[in-house]
């Protein structure tokens, strides 16, 4: 086998990997619905409306906050488990070393993280106010701002199968959802907001963190970012318990056993995803990995389906079931079909995302 | 300048003056960073490589086997410089960066 064999060999094995971190980032943003499903009937989260609507405070508010206080926990338990994931893996020294240099890295993953808190936060609230299948929907948008920012700011080259892969896996997962959206048409502002919030905030955030990824260890990135993320909600709940809202009353729950299991699910799932989803940008790029990523939705149908039957993870009862369960197949088809056009791109045109010079 | 700085910007700067080999590279740097100088710690460096290969800040160049097992026998030794790109990144790197001890 000559030189040139075993180059083209490396290339298709480090295209491999970078589709195997964007599926694996799908796989578990999917794992991650079924966590985040379940905090709400612990008393941790639920108890928060309670407690602010009983001081006096209206229905939305009481709904915003506990959204605040659950994306709160989200990132503070990401931002744990990283430390263990980056102390096994011998990065903390790393991290120190990218932390004090603000100016040249750290500063882009401050951004990366007021990006992520924003989508994250309009995710719950478009799920609280309208329902997960909108969250879910307004989410996949996300890949729209993140190709064209790649493009444009980062200036990395998406091929036109790039772009034909990105969206066929856009109508795939509108469609997934599509089902839901048209048996239940209900309209409510803050969750409509909650949506862009979701889409702007994630695209925005693969652009900060392409960015700092250029010259950043992913691992040691989006730990700093989940830093950054759970120091700003800190000082959103203590700013919202000075204006009187009980923000930190129902914090002693996190002691019940089994919210602290789903605590750790949840911060597991998710800051899992993230390692995938960061990993993927520097191989793929910001275009591919988000579209890849963006698989998320179909596995999050496929994991609420298994846990909480079909029933209640689709929502559908027995005159909307064809509607929704065909529009569900139809999109998780259209998803492989995406998948498979961005697999069978050429590894040539992945050995540099923006050319050599 | 970039002594104790994230390992990509070293790595930036030790391509400054010529093009470098991928045991070159990994072994030189590992002996500088605590932690390193390990089979795992090189490949670290060696995965951040092709990190900045595929950003487009260094570029590939030519590649031989690694038959007498310099650093992972049987694997490619690639020669890497700095691209164009990456010399722009190392210059706003130098007026930025905080120097460590």
């Amino acid at each position: 086998m000559d030189i040139q064999e075993i180059k083209k060999m490396d290339h298709d094995k480090k295209k491999k990997i970078g589709l195997l971190m964007g599926i694996l980032c799908a796989l578990y943003w999917g794992i991650w619905y079924v966590p985040g499903y379940a905090i709400y009937s612990q008393p941790l989260i639920d108890e928060v409306y309670y407690n602010v609507l009983a001081s006096g405070f209206s229905d939305d508010v009481s709904m915003i906050a506990q959204a605040v206080f659950l994306t709160a926990i989200n990132a503070i338990a990401c931002a744990l488990v990283l430390f263990v994931w980056n102390g096994g893996l011998g990065k903390i020294g790393e991290f120190k070393r990218t932390l004090v240099q603000f100016n040249s890295a750290s500063k882009y993953f401050l951004m990366a993280g007021g990006c992520g808190a924003c989508a994250v936060f309009g995710t719950y609230l478009a799920a609280l106010f309208l329902s997960p299948g909108f969250a879910a929907v307004a989410g996949l948008l996300y890949p729209i701002i993140g190709t064209i920012g790649s493009v444009l700011v980062l200036k990395q080259k998406v091929s036109k199968r790039a772009y034909v892969a990105v969206i066929v896996l856009l109508i795939g997962g509108i469609t997934l959802y599509m089902g839901s959206m048209i048996t239940d048409s209900s309209v409510n502002t803050i969750g409509l907001i909650g949506g862009i919030m979701a889409a702007v905030g994630w695209g925005c955030e693969g652009i900060a963190a392409g960015k700092a990824l250029d010259l950043c260890e992913p691992d040691v990135g989006l730990h700093l970012r989940f830093c950054f993320e759970a120091i700003i909600w800190v000082i959103v709940l203590i700013a919202l318990t000075a204006a009187g809202l009980p923000m930190f009353d129902t914090i002693g729950k996190l002691a019940d056993p089994t919210t602290l299991l789903v605590v750790l699910l949840i911060g597991l799932s998710f800051a899992w995803c993230y390692v995938t989803w960061y990993k993927s940008f520097p191989l793929l790029g910001v275009a591919r990995g988000q579209a890849i990523g963006s698989l998320y939705a179909a596995f999050g149908v496929i994991f609420l389906s298994i846990f909480f039957g079909p029933q209640n993870a689709l929502g559908y009862d027995d005159s909307s079931m064809m509607i929704i369960v065909g529009s569900t197949i139809l999109g998780l088809i259209i998803c492989l079909i995406g998948a498979y056009i961005m697999a069978s791109e050429n590894s040539d045109d992945l050995v540099s995302l923006r050319g050599s010079s | 300048m970039m002594q104790n700085c994230p390992m990509k910007f070293r790595i930036m700067e030790f391509l400054e003056d010529g093009p470098k080999r991928t045991d070159e590279i990994c072994n030189a740097l590992s002996k500088e960073y605590s932690g390193y100088d390990s089979a795992y710690g090189k490949g670290v460096i060696k995965y951040d490589c092709i990190e900045l290969v595929s950003a487009g800040i260094i570029n590939e160049g030519d590649s031989i086997i690694d038959e007498a097992g310099v650093f992972q026998k049987g694997k490619l030794l690639t020669t890497y410089s700095l691209s164009d790109l990456g010399k722009q990144y190392l210059d706003e790197l130098k007026q930025t960066v905080k120097p460590q001890a």
